[in-house]
């Protein structure tokens, strides 16, 4: 009967009052969030020698380092480029085994959490809610947090920053995946379904190449996640360039952190390179 | 008290009712059709032309009444079963139900997952072997399209991936086949080339076919027996010569009620 009509007055002038009523709602949080901290904006003023930190810190951003900035180093050093690069190659092999571990354990919880893979006629599916309350409990803990735990029991060593990366990923994965499928065109599956194709088949193959292009893209976001988590698990003593850049950072050799920072961002423009490059043959 | 079942039977519908939620979609429906049949389905759209199309694939459960499908009684099967008897049974759907980033292949294969179990059908889907490749050819050719084989489905125009779409469900070897309104999206010359390839198949094949359109000439044309549907009763169920003009106005007009409500 009715055509589609414009956005009306009213409904503009409803439009507006949400989101002027949006920007009220979250400047009120933010006011109270900061009064609740006792937080004081003249805090955010640094001294005199927090000035000349910042100045000196953007300053070297300008001209990062090629060569170690201490006076002295040790003679059997390695030089300084090297020492970067195998920062770099170390922080990149722990994200990417993380996320290949994330990945192998991510994909098949994605499907069990996904709503198509239940049984159609049942609305409440206890398998289905079992996997969920596990992949939210593994996302629910940050990667620092249980890199602290294995740290804990099993001492210093990689496998500890790949299952400390591979847990939370796993569950976020699962849980992003699981959404993509639920949200996929319909069409082929219901096609295929109704020639007696199962539930497996039709996630698998019906399902899942529809979205297959943003299934990718999201695995290369969350790798360059992973490398960013990477480096900061070197915080904790792991040979990545987290910890390079905390030592170089205590000794003010800010060159030095500047060109380990420029190597993490050449990184994951790669990837991102990488990542379209790919999508585009999927998709 | 059932007729006695006839030999050539293969759909039986008996005083067959569908509802979703409290809307009824089919009612009182009693409709027999035997094997090599060529049945088309006409009505005014929301007549109850796919439901009764589900019911014959037993995609849709009948509130009441009975349905038997290629000898078998739907009502109450397992999902094993069910999905052997739809395998039985080709469907060609009305937005054809292709995966547009697949290969023409992958989608033609997809016709045989009903008889496979999961991992058949991956590698069936992934890395087709050769003997599935020159049985996707030679139907492939048959329904003209033989050179697109390895082509990515939505690459091809309308009437190609009708085309697929055909071929796939012949790939399931099927004993009938269900057509829902599958000539909607195409002009009217698309529209006729696939109903006489449908209808061509199913001669030589000796399938049954069973196509709902809302094309009224093609429909007449293509179809010996016609049922016309409307507010999910059964109209008229005649052979398509038998059927007086003003059978299809009847179908079509509106009663006063449905003007004023």
């Amino acid at each position: 009967m009715h055509a589609i009509r414009p956005i009306g007055m009213n409904q503009s002038r409803l439009l507006e009052g949400s989101i002027r009523w949006f920007f009220v709602v979250i400047a009120a949080v933010v006011v109270a969030a900061g009064w609740g901290l006792g937080l004081r904006f003249g805090d955010l003023m640094p001294g005199e020698g927090g000035w000349r930190l910042v100045r000196e810190f953007f300053a070297a951003a300008l001209v990062p380092a090629f060569d170690y900035e201490a006076a002295s180093v040790p003679e059997d050093a390695c030089p300084f480029w090297i020492k970067v690069a195998r920062a770099a190659l170390e922080t990149v092999r722990i994200a990417a085994a993380g996320m290949a571990v994330s990945l192998l354990v991510g994909i098949p919880l994605g499907f069990a959490a996904s709503r198509h893979v239940c049984g159609s006629r049942r609305s409440f599916c206890l398998r289905r809610r079992i996997v969920c309350i596990v992949v939210a409990l593994m996302r629910s803990v940050h990667e620092l947090v249980w890199a602290v735990v294995f740290l804990a029991a099993v001492g210093l060593s990689e496998i500890v920053a790949v299952i400390a990366i591979a847990i939370p990923y796993a569950g976020t994965f699962a849980k992003i995946f699981a959404e993509m499928l639920d949200e996929s065109p319909d069409e082929p599956a219901d096609a295929l379904a109704a020639i007696g194709a199962s539930r497996h088949q039709l996630a698998v193959l019906a399902r899942l190449p529809g979205v297959i292009g943003e299934v990718v893209a999201y695995a290369f976001y969350r790798f360059e996640c992973a490398v960013r988590s990477s480096a900061v698990l070197g915080f904790l003593g792991i040979p990545t360039i987290g910890y390079h850049l905390r030592l170089s950072f205590e000794e003010t050799h800010f060159r030095e952190v500047w060109s380990y920072l420029i190597i993490l961002l050449v990184i994951v423009v790669l990837l991102d390179h990488w990542s379209h490059a790919l999508r585009r043959r999927l998709v | 008290m059932r007729a006695p079942e006839k030999m050539d039977e293969q759909f039986r519908l008996e005083k067959v009712d569908v509802s979703y939620r409290e809307v009824a979609a089919l009612r009182q429906v009693d409709l027999s059709i035997a094997r090599g049949e060529l049945v088309g389905l006409v009505g005014p759209s929301g007549s109850g032309k796919t439901t009764l199309l589900r019911c014959l694939n037993a995609m849709v459960t009948p509130s009441s009444g009975g349905v038997r499908i290629l000898g078998v009684d739907a009502a109450g099967l397992g999902e094993n079963k069910l999905r052997i008897l739809r395998a039985r049974i080709g469907f060609v759907a009305q937005d054809l139900g292709l995966v547009p980033n697949l290969r023409v292949v992958q989608n033609v294969v997809a016709g045989g997952f009903g008889r496979q179990g999961f991992f058949g059908a991956l590698r069936s889907s992934m890395v087709p072997r050769e003997r599935e490749k020159q049985r996707v050819h030679a139907i492939l050719q048959r329904v003209g399209i033989g050179e697109k084989i390895f082509a990515r489905t939505d690459r091809l125009s309308g009437g190609q991936q009708q085309r697929v779409a055909v071929a796939r469900a012949l790939y399931q070897s099927p004993e009938a086949i269900l057509a829902d309104e599958p000539v909607s999206s195409v002009d009217p010359a698309r529209a006729r080339d696939t109903i006489s390839l449908l209808t061509e198949l199913a001669r030589e094949e000796g399938m049954t076919l069973v196509m709902s359109l809302h094309n009224l000439e093609l429909a007449r044309e293509f179809f010996p027996r016609l049922i016309g549907l409307r507010g999910g009763r059964l109209v008229f169920d005649a052979p398509a010569r038998a059927l007086p003009d003003g059978a299809f106005d009847q179908l079509f007009s509106l009663t006063e009620e449905e003007l004023l409500g």
